[in-house]
């Protein structure tokens, strides 16, 4: 069961940008910010949303697809700062760098204290992710993992959780009981016409391996 | 006294080996001969693994990439004993010759951050390094103290200060790696300089050679497994080094730790990560072979 | 202690010379200066950690009342105290065995016995990692006992240093003691209790300190070992800071600082500043 979902984009510092970084080249394939620009470690995400950028979508990269992106990322590699390890927005308030490949909610979160900060989804759109709740097979008491996923369910304690975590909920309940802001918060809930040009990225056994292998070689080169 | 043959006191010998054999094998034996198996294993779905006793993933680890990695893990290993070496060697000679008094709290000094953990030593550094943190502030401070000498000399002043990229790089993997493991070579180095016969120091410099001299032709070579000790005790955790290059390091600062931990937190290629761990480990087995070939391997303490 | 030395500087006061001062000096602010600003930004009234915004204890209210990081410290110094004990028996006992008897393969189980020190940390990790998936560890006991696979895992890295720390003391055993105590009719075990045992006593307290310190440091193998329910106080620290680094991370970090502190204080109480540096 989803508890919440999630989609990654730019997050960014208003007054360090000469225009709305709304395209995925000036993280990906362009110098414009060179060494403000922090990336995600998760090899699998960069590589789907490198493929985004291209133009296919982000379940069907070929071994060839992976070729062509790892060395777009060897090029462009010298302007990026780091991987960050998910806490990218830490990165980005703090100053060091100026735009940060990130989830939604984690920039959701800062922009509440920093309101020189904000958070776009690119044009080309992106990849949606969604945290779940789920019972191996298996699992030795399967009738109370039903009962905290019921608990966790709860409009009321799906709320609790939503106001930390800044995150859309997928809980209707949960977010009625939200204030406006949040409902209305175009950082959290994206407009549909920008959805409509996000997938839903699969895990792929074959393909994971050699994203890592690839992803290795980037950072080596 | 000699050691006691084992049959002469079977009970006392059984009391005494039985515990300390049985954890050794299951909970440290067992436990590495599984990571051995698994090496030779591969992937079969998502969640099996089968042992076929294939050298693919020995083949795989061996290969041009991997190889590039484990050598610039090995750079940076080499580079961080070196300055700890240079760094901690004063150091150790000052504890060594301090008065009866200070000794045992110059030597705490030492070991107090090393009880401090790592990763809040880690973050820590982190905070002072950032691009807004206080050593590029302080950087800052002097930049602008001698842009204002400058001024008041009649020279152009400088160009106003650019705050230095000093964190998610290469010399802040290095930087951070010497900053948690200066105490590791410190205190080798100290229990041999402190068991160095002082007379001998005393007999170079009567005989008219300087400090350095004496330092370089006496000191040094007499403390020699000391050294030996600390750079081993130095090297070794930072080759496996895995926290400091994942939070301080920049786009080219992976080490081969983080590259196995990916192979089975992110990549679900336990197998290859398995081949990964043993090259690592041996690797290890031939830094210490080759410690032992120079000479007899010395005590620690 | 004057900068200036009153008295003039014998040949080997090496210590005494300025720019050994200077040296050491600059040391000690490179070790001390990151935890100091760490402790200080931890009373900082503001999220960000870098300025400075005034004072305030607000985030130690916070981190004394979040539920989960005074588990994951309790769990912590569980984990600790139990691989402190099973590794001082445990070690001692191999120390033992090795300093007095002769016996086959004695060249190789010394070296096995002090591998997990050489062995690199992420290794170690892997290995249990796979070893309590195969050997199907239950997941599901009641507290204390679902700390069991870490602190095993822990009690393996800890005990070869106890090893290590009393083997070296033992070394300067006098033998005839045991002689003498054993024709006065002490047993095996009274010889152990009553002769053994106080002559090694330093080298306990300094192996204690030693495992107590290294298991309540460890994070990578704790970070493959730990499940849901034994979050250890490092592994809660780094997924905190998934969520940012917040003063309520440095206020932990400092409230476990002046933990290590002051157990090393009370270590020094029992057993005196010099012999915990003589033994380290």
């Amino acid at each position: 069961m989803p508890y919440t979902w999630l989609t990654l984009g730019i997050g960014y510092r208003k007054s360090k940008v000469k225009a709305k970084p709304d395209s995925w080249k000036v993280l990906f394939d362009s110098p414009e910010y060179a060494g403000r620009i922090s990336w995600l470690s998760e090899a699998g995400d960069m590589f789907r949303l490198y493929g985004k950028y291209l133009g296919k979508s982000v379940n069907a990269l070929t071994p060839a697809d992976i070729a062509t992106i790892e060395a777009m990322m060897i090029k462009q590699k010298p302007n990026v700062k780091n991987f960050h390890v998910d806490d990218g927005q830490d990165l980005l308030l703090k100053g060091d760098v100026d735009l940060v490949l990130e989830y939604n909610g984690d920039i959701a979160q800062i922009m509440a204290e920093d309101d020189d900060i904000d958070f776009i989804v690119p044009k080309e759109g992106s990849q949606l992710n969604s945290d779940n709740l789920c019972i191996p097979k298996g699992a030795p008491h399967p009738k109370n993992a039903h009962a905290f996923i019921n608990y966790i369910l709860d409009g009321e304690v799906d709320k609790k959780i939503t106001e930390t975590i800044l995150y859309p909920t997928p809980n209707a309940a949960a977010k009625a009981l939200m204030p406006d802001s949040y409902k209305n918060n175009p950082v959290i809930f994206p407009p549909a016409d920008v959805l409509a040009k996000c997938e839903y990225a699969k895990f792929n056994p074959e393909l994971q391996p050699l994203f890592e292998e690839a992803f290795t070689r980037v950072r080596a080169a | 006294m000699a050691e006691q043959d084992w049959k002469t006191n079977k009970r006392t010998f059984a009391a005494v080996s039985i515990p300390t054999l049985f954890w050794v094998i299951v909970f440290f034996l067992v436990p590495m001969a599984m990571v051995w198996l698994y090496s030779f294993g591969e992937n079969r779905g998502l969640t099996e693994i089968a042992i076929s006793g294939t050298l693919e993933n020995y083949k795989r680890a061996t290969e041009w990439l991997y190889l590039t990695i484990f050598g610039k893990s090995f750079a940076v290993a080499a580079l961080v004993t070196l300055i700890c070496l240079i760094v901690g060697f004063p150091v150790a000679m000052a504890i060594t010759f301090a008065s009866e008094k200070w000794r045992p709290w110059l030597l705490l000094g030492i070991m107090l951050p090393f009880w401090t953990n790592l990763l809040i030593r880690t973050y820590a550094l982190m905070m002072l390094l950032g691009t807004q943190g206080y050593a590029n502030k302080s950087l800052g401070a002097l930049w602008e103290g001698a842009s204002w000498l400058k001024t008041l000399v009649g020279l152009q002043p400088l160009p106003t200060w650019e705050p230095v990229q000093l964190l998610f790089n290469n010399f802040a993997v290095v930087f951070g790696l010497v900053y948690v493991h200066l105490p590791f070579m410190v205190l080798p180095l100290y229990a041999a300089l402190d068991r160095l016969d002082r007379s001998l120091i005393e007999a170079s410099l009567d005989l008219g050679a300087g400090h350095f001299r004496t330092i370089m032709r006496i000191v040094v070579p007499l403390a020699a497994p000391g050294i030996i000790a600390g750079v081993m005790i130095t090297l070794i955790p930072a080759l496996g080094a895995y926290l400091t290059p994942d939070l301080m390091g920049g786009t080219d600062s992976q080490m081969i730790a983080n590259v196995i931990e990916r192979q089975f937190k992110k990549a679900n290629d336990w197998p290859f990560g398995a081949a990964l761990s043993f090259l690592l480990i041996y690797a290890m087995f031939i830094l210490i072979a080759l410690q032992s070939m120079r000479r007899k391997v010395p005590e620690i303490h | 202690m004057a900068l200036f030395a009153r008295t003039p500087v014998a040949p080997l006061e090496y210590s005494r010379t300025l720019w050994m001062r200077l040296w050491v000096g600059a040391v000690m602010i490179f070790l001390y200066a990151p935890l100091i600003v760490l402790m200080i930004f931890s009373f900082n009234d503001s999220k960000r950690n870098v300025v400075w915004r005034g004072f305030t204890t607000k985030y130690y209210e916070k981190a004394l009342g979040n539920d989960e990081l005074i588990e994951a410290l309790l769990n912590s110094l569980t984990i600790a105290g139990l691989a402190t004990i099973v590794s001082l028996a445990l070690g001692s006992v191999a120390a033992v065995m090795l300093w007095r008897f002769r016996f086959p393969l004695k060249g190789a189980i010394d070296g096995t016995i002090s591998l997990p020190i050489i062995v690199p940390e992420i290794c170690l990790g892997v290995a249990f990692l796979m070893f309590f998936s195969m050997v199907s560890w239950p997941t599901d006991l009641v507290w204390p006992f679902n700390l069991a696979a870490i602190t095993i895992a822990h009690i393996t890295f800890c005990f070869p240093f106890v090893t290590m720390v009393v083997r070296s003391r033992l070394a300067t055993f006098n033998r005839e003691q045991e002689e003498a105590a054993k024709d006065l009719g002490a047993s095996e075990w009274q010889v152990f209790r009553d002769v053994l045992i106080p002559h090694i006593k330093p080298a306990l307290v300094a192996g204690a300190l030693l495992s107590f310190t290294l298991s309540l440091d460890d994070f990578v193998i704790t970070y493959f070992t730990s499940g849901p329910d034994t979050i250890t106080f490092p592994v809660k620290v780094y997924s905190m800071v998934r969520f940012s680094v917040t003063p309520e991370v440095n206020a932990a970090s400092t409230l476990l600082i002046i933990l290590t502190v002051a157990l090393t204080f009370v270590a020094l109480k029992a057993q005196g500043v010099k012999a915990i540096a003589e033994t380290h």
